[in-house]
């Protein structure tokens, strides 16, 4: 039974709902369970999980979500985790405190794709869902809105620092998102006639004292102008102390920000540039995609012509060209694990390890001595090696280890040097990359 | 429960506040506890020669990168506890001039940042936040 990960999906954005709510004491667990269970099957067809996980992994059912949940418990807390094997990908979550009082529920469920529910009945599906839920199980604040724009709000601190954030939560109405549900505390705040009139798609008093408020029928289509001006027109309302006009910019930048970028890259380093695309968060994707569209690396320098080249002033060359191979085998050593394919040696390993040292962020923190020392002659090295392989060339030996060349394709590389420059910070990894050195070197093979 | 350990071979205070949490955070980056079992971190001289950062507390290897939240969470939290389990309590310092019983207040466990963090943010801000929550006693941080 295998779960289909958001990580095996393309990188998009998802549905998020976090709940918070809280269920009555002295009922039997499953009894108490009972309406969310229901709630949840009657309403989450073609989303609903398929697996639960406790200690162990099972096939959802209501015996085995129980299972999991005793298998999980330690002391007053329980929780599971909620999965599909199939598209579209959910990453779940649902939590039992069981020593407040009265006893805490939360859940946290995160859908991808968005574009999922971008169908009216389903997101009607959904609202009627965690409308059950909220009149079940009281919430302090539940949302539910596209990940990415909830990360771009400021969701959850909302600017505040961590210690603020833990100890307030969700105190005062910072944002309303497309689904909102808000507990007696923050209807008392606004004032509860205020809040019951808030113009939005739909606004509704539950029995318990809690007000669920949809801004608009669909969720996919949140950045949209219309689903902007009802979000803006609710959040204004609410918060009269901001004002629609600052509201309903500050949300166009935001829906801006998440625009599609159609990606412009230079060919030679597409591949690793859709790497560093693929690695930024979602709400930072099109913004990376354009930052590297305006971004040109500078044309390689570490090179000289066939005329220029030093000539090999070693007295023992075999033994120097196998302290070359020793300095490559070192990053072998070093990257095999988190990049496996530096055992090949090829010109696609190297963007691999562009790729791995630029998401790892790999100079930051790390002693420059150490770097220069002994990355920078591995690196090197390594590089020189590919050259040499698949593009017929051959080394020069030098004494001074920075002036060791490749000679390939009518010109003479300078590995070392590259690998110097391409490891003084993160954004050096991309201006000073290996696979641009390789490309270009292969372009200039007569 | 008091545990014995080996007694740090520096420190200044004992007691109250600051100085105890700084002795006992002294004694576990000594002990080299729960040493770095990042897969392929230290593999050959140059893993070696180009350590990571240097930060004071608990380190820990996890590749959180390909995880579900779910998953995030519950190596977090079985992280936490064994942490507060192991240190949590009170050490018995035995070097002469500084004997007595010290209470660990608080647990400091840091993770290999980089590659092997959780691959967005949300993940990873929800599950220091839940881990939080339920392991109180323990700060987690990443690197």
């Amino acid at each position: 039974m295998k779960v289909l990960s958001v990580h095996d999906l393309k990188p998009e954005d998802s549905l998020l709902l976090t709940f918070e709510g809280a269920s009555k004491p002295r009922i039997a667990l499953k009894k108490r369970l009972e309406p969310f269970l229901d709630a949840f099957e009657k309403n989450a067809e073609g989303w609903m999980p398929d697996v639960v996980n406790g200690k162990r992994q099972r096939k959802y059912s209501r015996p085995s979500f129980f299972q999991a949940l005793e298998e999980r418990r330690e002391g007053n807390h329980t929780f599971i985790g909620l999965y599909r094997t199939e598209w579209p990908a959910l990453d779940g979550c649902f939590d039992l405190w069981l020593s407040r009082k009265p006893p805490g529920l939360e859940v946290f469920l995160r859908v991808q794709p968005l574009s999922f529910f971008a169908d009216e009945q389903r997101c009607l599906h959904f609202v009627e869902m965690v409308r059950a839920w909220a009149s079940h199980y009281p919430v302090s604040h539940a949302v539910a809105h596209s990940d990415a724009d909830r990360v771009l709000a400021g969701d959850p601190r909302f600017g505040r620092d961590e210690q603020t954030y833990f100890r307030d939560g969700f105190d005062k109405i910072y944002e309303v998102f497309w689904l909102n549900v808000f507990g007696p505390r923050l209807v008392e705040e606004v004032g509860r006639e205020r809040m019951l009139s808030t113009p939005a798609w739909r606004v509704e008093e539950l029995p318990n004292g809690c007000v669920l408020l949809v801004t608009w029928p669909t969720a996919a289509d949140f950045a949209s102008e219309e689903a902007r001006m009802a979000q803006a027109r609710a959040h204004a309302h609410l918060r009269p102390d901001l004002g629609f006009d600052t509201v309903l910019r500050t949300l166009r930048e935001r829906s801006a920000t998440l625009a599609p970028v159609e990606p412009r890259f230079p060919p030679d380093l597409a591949p690793l540039l859709s790497r560093v695309v693929d690695a930024a968060a979602v709400h930072e994707r099109q913004r990376t995609i354009a930052g590297l569209n305006a971004w040109r690396p500078p044309e390689p320098e570490e090179w000289l012509p066939l005329d220029a080249a030093l000539p090999p002033d070693v007295a023992d060359p075999e033994r120097v060209l196998e302290q070359y191979r020793l300095h490559a085998e070192h990053l072998v050593a070093l990257l095999h694990t988190p990049v496996p394919s530096v055992f090949k040696a090829t010109p696609e390993s190297l963007t691999d390890v562009d790729a791995y040292f630029w998401r790892d962020d790999f100079t930051r923190g790390r002693s420059r001595e150490a770097i220069d020392e002994h990355l920078v002659p591995a690196v090197g090295a390594y590089l020189g090696e590919v050259l040499v392989e698949h593009l017929d060339g051959r080394w020069i030996p030098r004494k001074k280890l920075m002036e060791a060349q490749v000679l390939a394709g009518g010109r003479v590389w300078l590995p070392m040097k590259r690998a110097w420059r391409y490891l003084r910070s993160r954004q050096s990894l991309l201006d000073y990359s290996l696979t641009q050195l390789y490309r270009e070197a292969e372009r200039h093979r007569s | 429960m008091v545990k014995s350990r080996v007694p740090p071979s520096r420190g200044s205070a004992v007691g109250s506040g600051a100085g105890s949490l700084l002795l006992a955070l002294m004694a576990l980056v000594l002990l080299g506890v729960w040493a770095r079992d990042r897969p392929g971190a230290r593999h050959g001289d140059l893993g070696a020669a180009v350590p990571g950062h240097d930060a004071r507390g608990l380190q820990k290897s996890r590749d959180f990168s390909g995880m579900d939240y779910g998953a995030v969470r519950a190596q977090m939290i079985a992280d936490a506890r064994a942490a507060l389990a192991y240190y949590g309590e009170t050490l018995n310092i035995r070097r002469p001039g500084l004997e007595g019983r010290v209470k660990v207040r608080r647990v400091r466990l840091i993770y290999e940042g980089g590659a092997l963090k959780p691959r967005d943010e949300r993940i990873m801000r929800e599950a220091l936040h839940a881990t939080k929550a339920t392991v109180p006693g323990v700060e987690v941080l990443f690197r």
